[in-house]
């Protein structure tokens, strides 16, 4: 399962559960598995009742539609400890908005200031990209009211923010998703590397190449190091230098052979065209992972022999164990997929089938969803349609992996780094991965027999994971106690699912719910709250326009889910509270765009459509809602003092 | 006849007397004068002679007369709506050569003693005068009447406390602040707002661009303006149109202060809710935060409303045929819209608007001057129903009244909750909302009508007609008047019996209204006087006081 990336997105919307905090995977441009076909073996459909006929093939698992990837497409909202920042490429300014005393100041970015991204840390800070500038802008709100400024040149067409959990660094970068009709051929392989504990930045940040089409970029600590997530597979960078960051090496996810990971020497500035080191920008044949292949008999630190000859990298077929040591191979799931031959059985037939083929390299089709540990120190991954799940060393490039029952359909990495789950919906099977599990270790293999599962989600801490289709419209939710040995229980909800939130303290969860076109409900929208621990029944609220997106507080006591119904021009939020799992809902004047949660205080907030810009907020205690609008108008208010004659 | 004989001996003879050594106003005609109508005083201001007439009732319809020095250079006089006192606002010499010559003043006379008249002295020759309901404040600025000096600052406001003698600091001087040009047009004090230190009144003053916020009884604190536009997206030259206020809810944390404008072209109506502040004194402890609602046309008019479903913001839109009426929420914009028939222009809380008056709803009067509008409406909003957006069914909760005529004025008594309209076709209407009562009177031509100061009756007349009636607001009962002299106007005040004096003045034309609406001066060289008891108007009984601005020099 794709995972947000966005740091801005984790404290606006405090879905830690579904981040990982500091976990990043891959995100797909487009829909999981199109064309793939996918299928398996056996089973049944629609357990747990009040199943729906999901279309053609119904009966058959194989004949399911992949997994649904939703939740990259909520917005996120911006918000920092005491304020919500905006930004209006139309004037070229940001707006603070102060939550406690929704006073609104203005401050001049660069040209276009459009994407923007708070800082995590002390304090209220963000970054925004001004588009037309090609300049990013740091602001910086001190507690005595002064604003600090700095705008730093960055490499074009950036789009993406991704921040480092300590706040230190920014990195700006392009999101292929965001660009409208992209060349085949455009990479957007340069990011900008910003040191924000720089206090005297050179005007130009150094840009360095990444492989091709990045996907996310993520970070570790120590040692500093950020990793982009590209087609071409994880390029590291080293940022022990801040003004010279060095890129190490650009991992390529698949290897067929024994030397997986391609090593480029230290790369110099891609914006200097004095250059040094090999540069992408001057290579004509387009840079990006290729370059750094080239480079590779230069080594770096390791290389790609060193990596072959004595990392753990391993066959992935031959060395990879079922929890019962059975010998297992993927590859005759992909052939099934090939085939798309129809269901034969349940999680028994498919665990047999695997001595069957005697395929040893691992299907290199479908999009990737990546996942890296907090600490930076490895990767994991799984491919659509495949059974493979590969954990990369970082450091060295070495890899082993994991061939499951069947096609993963969906890996989560815990928050905690230390394990990941992986779900094969074919033969309602779980996988609990030990992570890094070295070797491919041994894992626990449940088996969820009677219940439909696809996708998961752990929820922050690692302790509990829930999981569900959004395929099929499967009534149902299982919540998998990760513990030794892992348990399970269904949960029965009203309504299939489409997405789950678990809160922050991993004690709830928000189940926003799939009509299935109206077959499943005649409600425009609904969600659950959830209890994950105790007797209590969820609760479902119907909602009168879709759900846009869910937002839960840091103190997991609140959950704001914005509605929107362009149609009709029904707008609404409806805030849950737990555990009482009371919902209200409040009527909005202008579709909403993100929700979120602002400050120690947790108060809500909803922005809104509109051309002066509008915020509502609801107050934690008294559940008052305030709504600003126009943040110009706002900022034009001049009180003007006596000395200065006016601020 | 033999009293006209007696006249002419007598002012002859004072004539000749005087001869040599005498005052330059006694070679000066009384050509015009206003008037100034105090609870127990009336006043007529002679501004040739730069002099006031204090006229005072007592038993069996006896005046009293007492002359009183004014400022030279009179330009307006303007009296509280509560009749407790009588502004004269004066330039004072024009030219100043000799430290004797006078310069600009605010002359007050009040109520129970308005012989003595306190003199502020005016930095600036300004013409324009706000007066605070509550009686505390005047502030006299530049506005947009001609005279005054040359060349003025429209931005600076003299700012006198009416509660504190004159002195070196009173009347004050500020100079509004602003960084878009702006100059003021309209000042409003508030009432006392619930604001986060405290309750407190601010002055608003719309400018041609933007609002301010002043606080009088915090002079130190700065200033504030509220922009009606984003000038860097906006080009257009919006100016407020007008204003509500609602004072919030006292000691509370969910309705604080908040302050609506709308403007002369914008479709939205700005809503600044004046929220706490972190800032100590003397920053000021309310930070103005926006938030705009868009209405689809540019608002004729807005006020803050009760409904049974909470406080409102209730916004007008006339369109060429037909009016829409929006009830906004102010928190979040929770709008609720009401269709009419008729291009209803205004909106006026019948009972006016009790902030803390929750959970019951108001009635509206809707009416318009356009010309166009022969009706008015009362919305009942204490059927609101508890929706957050939608329409409001017009036919369960709009009353209509149709009139024989289109509405030429409306006049609100609140003393008695009455609606006093007249109409093109000079037919009058005595509302009584509340009651659900609705007097019609005939006339045969225009009439003028002045109202007692317990808003209990009105008094008719025709201007330079002898026609002059009582009417008993409640009831709508016609006292016909006889009066034997054409009727210029009448004034009711308080004789020193405790019972009511009507006062007819007698002038040889007819009174003419002053550029900037604020006093009406009356043109001959003399003025008449007949006194009726306004509580049993009868012209038996009445006397009649002749070249009252000879001072006793008639009989």
């Amino acid at each position: 399962m794709q995972r947000l990336s966005h740091s801005g997105l984790l404290l606006g919307l405090g879905l830690f559960a579904i981040s990982g905090c500091g976990a990043s995977s891959e995100s797909a441009s487009e829909p999981r598995g199109s064309g793939s076909g996918s299928t398996g073996s056996g089973g049944t459909s629609g357990t747990g009742g009040g199943g729906i006929d999901p279309g053609p093939g119904t009966g058959s698992k194989d004949a399911a539609p992949p997994e649904m990837e939703v939740e990259k497409a909520f917005e996120a909202p911006v918000a920092t400890e005491r304020f919500v920042w905006a930004t209006n490429p139309k004037t070229g300014r940001v707006a603070l908005i102060d939550a406690a005393t929704f006073q609104v100041k203005t401050v001049a970015a660069g040209q276009g200031p459009t994407f923007i991204a708070a800082v995590p840390g002390q304090g209220d800070r963000a970054v925004v990209l001004n588009v037309l500038s090609d300049d990013a802008t740091y602001l910086s709100q001190g507690l005595d009211g002064t604003l600090e400024v700095r705008t730093y040149a960055i490499a074009p067409r950036a789009n993406s923010w991704a921040i480092s959990p300590d706040g230190r660094w920014a990195v700006a970068w392009t999101d292929v998703t965001r660009v409208v009709r992209p060349d085949v051929i455009e990479g957007f392989q340069q990011i900008s590397i910003i040191d924000l504990e720089d206090n005297a930045p050179p005007s130009r940040v150094p840009v360095r190449t990444v492989g091709f089409r990045p996907s996310s970029v993520t970070f570790a600590a120590d040692p500093p190091r950020v990793f982009a997530v590209t087609e071409d597979g994880i390029t590291v960078v080293d940022l022990s230098i801040a003004r010279d960051p060095r890129v190490l090496r650009t991992l390529k996810l698949d290897a067929a052979d024994p030397i997986t990971a391609a090593f480029a020497a230290p790369q110099s500035d891609a914006s200097d065209p004095d250059g040094g080191a090999p540069d992408a920008a001057m290579d004509s044949d387009g840079g990006g992972a290729d370059d750094v292949a080239l480079d590779a008999a230069d080594a770096g630190p390791r290389d790609a022999e060193d990596a072959g000859e004595t990392g753990p990298t391993v066959d992935a077929t031959a060395d990879t164990l079922l929890p019962d040591g059975a010998p297992f191979d993927a590859a005759r799931d992909a052939s099934t997929e090939r085939d798309g031959g129809p269901a034969d059985g349940a999680v028994g037939d498919a665990r047999g089938d695997a001595s069957i083929d005697g395929t040893t390299t691992p299907p290199v089709a479908g999009k990737a969803d990546v996942s890296i540990t907090p600490d930076g120190a490895f990767a994991i991954f799984r491919r659509e349609g495949s059974a493979v799940v590969t954990v990369i060393d970082l450091a060295d490039g070495s890899r082993w992996s994991w061939t499951l029952s069947g096609p993963v359909t969906d890996l989560d990495l815990a928050d905690t780094g230390n394990r990941a789950v992986a779900v094969v919906r074919n033969e309602a099977r779980i996988a609990v991965l030990p992570v890094p599990g070295r070797g491919a270790t041994a894992f626990d293999d449940i088996s969820v027999a009677g219940e439909t599962v696809g996708s998961v989600v752990i929820a922050p801490h690692g302790e509990l994971a829930l999981l569900y289709t959004n395929a099929v419209a499967i009534n149902d939710i299982t919540v998998l106690g990760l513990g030794s040995p892992p348990s399970h229980r269904s949960v029965a909800l009203h309504a299939p699912v489409l997405s789950v939130f678990a809160s922050p303290t991993a004690e709830h969860a928000v189940v926003v719910h799939n009509s299935f076109k109206g077959q499943a409900f005649t409600s425009p929208g609904a969600f659950s709250v959830m209890p994950l621990f105790g007797s209590q029944t969820p609760v479902i609220q119907a909602t009168d326009a879709p759900v846009l997106s869910v937002a839960i507080s840091p103190a997991g006591d609140r959950a704001i889910i914005p509605v929107r119904d362009d149609i009709k021009k029904t707008y609404a939020v409806y805030l849950a509270r737990m555990p009482s799992l009371v919902v209200d809902r409040y009527a909005l004047a202008s579709p909403p765009t993100a929700a979120g949660f602002v400050g120690s205080a947790g108060q809500a907030f909803v922005a809104q459509e509109h051309p002066g810009g509008r915020v509502s907020f609801i107050d934690a205690a008294s559940e008052q809602v305030r709504t600003i609008t126009g943040f110009e108008l706002g900022a034009g208010v001049v009180e003007w003092t006596k000395k200065d004659g006016g601020k | 006849m033999i009293r006209g004989i007696r006249l002419f001996a007598i002012a002859g003879a004072a004539v000749l007397s005087a001869c040599g050594d005498r005052a330059p106003e006694w070679d000066a005609a009384a050509q015009e004068f206003s008037l100034g109508q105090l609870r127990d005083a009336a006043v007529l201001v002679d501004r040739v002679l730069n002099r006031g007439l204090v006229i005072t009732a007592s038993a069996d319809e006896k005046l009293d007369f007492k002359a009183v020095r004014l400022g030279k250079g009179i330009v307006s006089t303007t009296t509280s709506a509560d009749r407790e006192r009588t502004f004269v606002l004066s330039q004072g010499d024009p030219v100043r050569l000799r430290p004797s010559d006078e310069g600009p003043a605010l002359s007050v006379l009040e109520a129970g003693h308005a012989a003595q008249v306190k003199r502020y002295e005016l930095p600036d020759a300004l013409t324009s005068l706000a007066l605070d309901p509550a009686g505390r404040y005047a502030v006299v600025y530049a506005g947009n009447s001609a005279g005054g000096t040359f060349i003025k600052n429209p931005n600076e406001l003299i700012i006198v406390d009416l509660a504190a003698p004159p002195s070196q600091d009173n009347p004050g001087r500020r100079n509004l602040p602003s960084n878009i040009g702006g100059s003021p047009q309209r000042l409003t004090f508030t009432d006392p707002l619930h604001l986060p230190a405290g309750d407190r009144r601010l002055l608003v003053v719309e400018t041609d661009r933007d609002v301010m916020l002043l606080d009088l009884e915090h002079p130190d604190r700065p200033e504030v303006s509220l922009p009606v536009k984003d000038p860097r997206t906006d080009s257009r030259a919006l100016s407020p149109a007008g204003i509500a206020v609602d004072p919030g809810e006292a000691g509370s944390i969910r309705r604080f202060p908040a302050l609506a404008v709308r403007t002369n072209a914008d479709d939205n109506v700005i809503i600044y809710t004046l929220g706490p502040s972190d800032n100590a004194p003397p920053e000021n402890d309310f930070i103005p935060t926006p938030n705009a609602a868009v209405v689809g046309g540019v608002p004729s008019d807005i006020a803050f409303v009760n409904t049974n479903q909470g406080p409102r913001l209730a916004v007008m839109v006339p369109s060429s045929t037909t009016a829409t009426g929006f009830l906004i929420k102010v928190d979040d914009n929770q709008t609720l819209t009401a269709k009419f028939a008729t291009t209803y222009q205004r909106i006026s809380p019948v009972a006016g608007f009790a902030s803390d008056r929750t959970g019951v709803g108001d009635q509206l009067m809707l009416w318009s001057t356009d010309g166009r509008t022969n009706s008015i409406a009362f919305w009942d909003l204490d059927k609101v129903p508890n929706i957050p957006f939608g329409s409001i069914d017009t036919l369960k909760s709009i009353e209509t009244l149709n009139l024989n005529g289109t509405v030429a004025s409306v006049v609100s008594l609140p003393e008695r909750n009455l609606k006093i309209v007249e109409t093109s076709t000079s037919a009058l209407y005595v509302l009584d909302p509340e009651q659900h009562l609705t007097n019609a009177l005939s006339t045969t031509g225009r009439v003028m009508l002045r109202y007692s100061r317990e808003g209990d009756r009105a008094w008719a007349f025709a201007l330079s007609q002898k026609a002059l009636a009582q009417i008993a607001l409640v009831g709508a009962h016609i006292v016909a008047v006889d009066v034997d002299r054409p009727v210029s106007d009448v004034v009711e005040i308080e004789r020193s019996d405790g019972g009511r004096a009507l006062l007819a003045l007698h002038t040889l034309h007819a009174p003419i209204a002053s550029l900037d609406d604020t006093s009406a001066w009356y043109p001959g060289p003399t003025v008449g006087v007949t006194v009726f008891d306004a509580l049993a108007p009868d012209a038996a009984v009445s006397r009649r006081y002749a070249a009252v601005l000879l001072e006793g020099l008639a009989p």
